[in-house]
């Protein structure tokens, strides 16, 4: 039964959302997968407190023990509380915090000046690892990477202002923006479709094994 | 010198000194929107007055330099051209993004004389868990997805909120903007609803994002998009942002930020290039002088 259960209910609500997804206009069929759905979000909502504990379960054990990097670990607790106890106070004694308009509260306070600018550097970061890989990888090896590397080229000269003031500049009018263009919406578009396509496949062919109890990744692959 | 086994860091401070640079120089260069950004804004500048423009923050601080100018002035165009504006979130901190969006709408909107009424002309419905499961269950009923607004308050069937008025489920929505990072995002919300429900659709994605989206855009799927900072600068010139903003300043609060990045960008972009073909040209010599051998 330790396996039954769980493969017949994920047969069970797996079947729903795609009748769902057919026969919308049926009430009982509607009603069932909108109750489903109400279940699935509890669920999901659920897992930040699994999420939360998990986090301090691992960390916490790691700092009594003075592990590598503890002092992180005691940055990431810290700051962690300091978040969500700001966002709990907030709602229960200040509700401007979920009006429109930005206050000057302690929780968006430290949204703006410690979450947003720690994540909108490290994102940044990328720019400069980008501009390392472009680099290096960039070679005329053989035919495949020429033009790969060709098409790159185009379109960092023709997505930019300053290629379609080089390419007045030049007396080619508007060639070079016209001809990335071109590459983003004809073979990028063809290769992308390609793509999708497969995915999809791939998709309902994995959905329907998970629902059929072929494949049972919520049972760790019994 | 071989060009190959340059130290790494002389690039990472070629770009750093280039980003700071091209932010810094006091001038713009001319912006000419492409075809998808002119169909984002057409889709929202061609709606009838009073329509209900539903806005979802998919997105984090992380993407924040690409993706505010376009949420805030996607908020700012809907506003001004007199539709309803509903905001919700499917990323936890999409709210503080909306919240920042939003208070950068309406102080540009008041400065310009148009005061929009909360409750009559826009609503926060705020973050929903859930991704897929909350946009699947919009389409069917958006009252049982989201019972209460941000601040708490039952909003259904509440004669003091009439930007609700009519709107049942995602049929009733004239058009859906997605200000979009990853999932859950434009490509579930073209799967779970547009299709679905056939529902008027655009997108402001990051630049990484944007390849994909040009086979939704060719199947018209996808009204249009605004594909990274040159999508925002787009969107920028076409509101008329550009004959606004001061010339030198690093903030991202500036009318015009997306269109002073492109400077950095461009410049950015053609030194690459730069460097790229150097170095290939190096590589060439080097495997002529090594016989052929790569």
């Amino acid at each position: 039964m330790r396996k039954e259960i769980p493969i017949l209910i994920t047969l069970f609500i797996g079947v729903f959302m795609v009748l769902k997804f057919f026969f919308e206009p049926v009430d009982w069929v509607r009603i069932s997968a909108e109750e489903i759905a109400k279940i699935a979000q509890v669920v999901v909502a659920s897992s930040v407190v699994l999420g939360v504990a998990n986090i301090l379960r691992i960390n916490f054990r790691a700092i009594v023990q003075r592990r590598r990097d503890w002092g992180y670990k005691l940055a990431l607790l810290v700051t962690m509380f300091l978040l969500m106890g700001a966002g709990f106070w907030a709602h229960f004694y200040h509700h401007r915090v979920t009006s429109l308009v930005v206050g000057d509260l302690l929780f968006q306070d430290l949204y703006g000046n410690l979450l947003s600018p720690l994540q909108s550097t490290m994102f940044a970061l990328l720019a400069f690892f980008i501009a390392s890989a472009a680099f290096r990888a960039f070679r005329v090896r053989n035919l495949p990477a020429a033009l790969l590397m060709f098409a790159a080229i185009l379109i960092m000269l023709g997505r930019v202002p300053l290629g379609h003031w080089l390419s007045q500049a030049l007396g080619l009018g508007a060639l070079l923006p016209n001809v990335a263009d071109w590459l983003m919406g004809v073979p990028n578009t063809a290769g992308q479709r390609a793509i999708l396509i497969g995915v999809a496949l791939g998709i309902i062919a994995v959905g329907l094994r998970v629902i059929f109890g072929i494949e049972r990744p919520y049972l760790k692959g019994e | 010198m071989n060009l190959e086994s340059l130290d790494r860091r002389w690039v990472f401070l070629g770009v750093a000194v280039l980003t700071f640079g091209g932010l810094l120089l006091p001038f713009r260069l001319p912006q000419v929107p492409g075809e998808t950004s002119i169909s984002y804004y057409n889709a929202l500048q061609n709606l009838p007055p009073g329509s209900l423009v539903m806005i979802s923050a998919d997105y984090s601080p992380s993407t924040r330099p690409e993706l505010e100018p376009m949420h805030r002035l996607t908020i700012y165009h809907a506003l001004k051209n007199g539709h309803r504006v509903i905001n919700i979130a499917l990323w936890d901190v999409g709210v503080n993004q909306t919240a920042l969006a939003m208070g950068w709408a309406l102080a540009q909107l008041a400065s310009e004389g148009v005061h929009p009424r909360k409750d009559v002309d826009y609503l926060n419905l705020g973050f929903k868990a859930g991704g897929e499961v909350v946009m699947s269950q919009m389409g069917s009923s958006i009252p049982t997805t989201f019972r209460k607004d941000q601040e708490g308050r039952y909003i259904w069937e509440n004669a003091e909120i009439p930007v609700v008025a009519g709107l049942h489920d995602m049929k009733d929505v004239d058009l859906l903007v997605t200000i979009s990072a990853g999932s859950p995002g434009i490509n579930q919300w073209l799967a779970q609803v547009q299709k679905r429900y056939n529902v008027a659709t655009v997108a402001g994605v990051t630049a990484v994002m944007a390849p994909e989206l040009y086979t939704f855009y060719h199947s018209r799927q996808l009204l249009g998009f605004l594909g990274g900072l040159v999508g925002a600068a787009d969107y920028e010139k076409l509101l008329g942002m550009t004959e606004r903003g001061d010339a030198v300043g690093l903030s991202i609060l500036v009318p015009d930020f997306a269109n002073r990045a492109m400077v950095a960008q461009s410049l950015i972009h053609y030194a690459l290039v730069l460097v790229i073909i150097i170095v290939n040209v190096d590589f060439i010599l080097r495997r002529r002088a090594r016989g052929g051998r790569s």
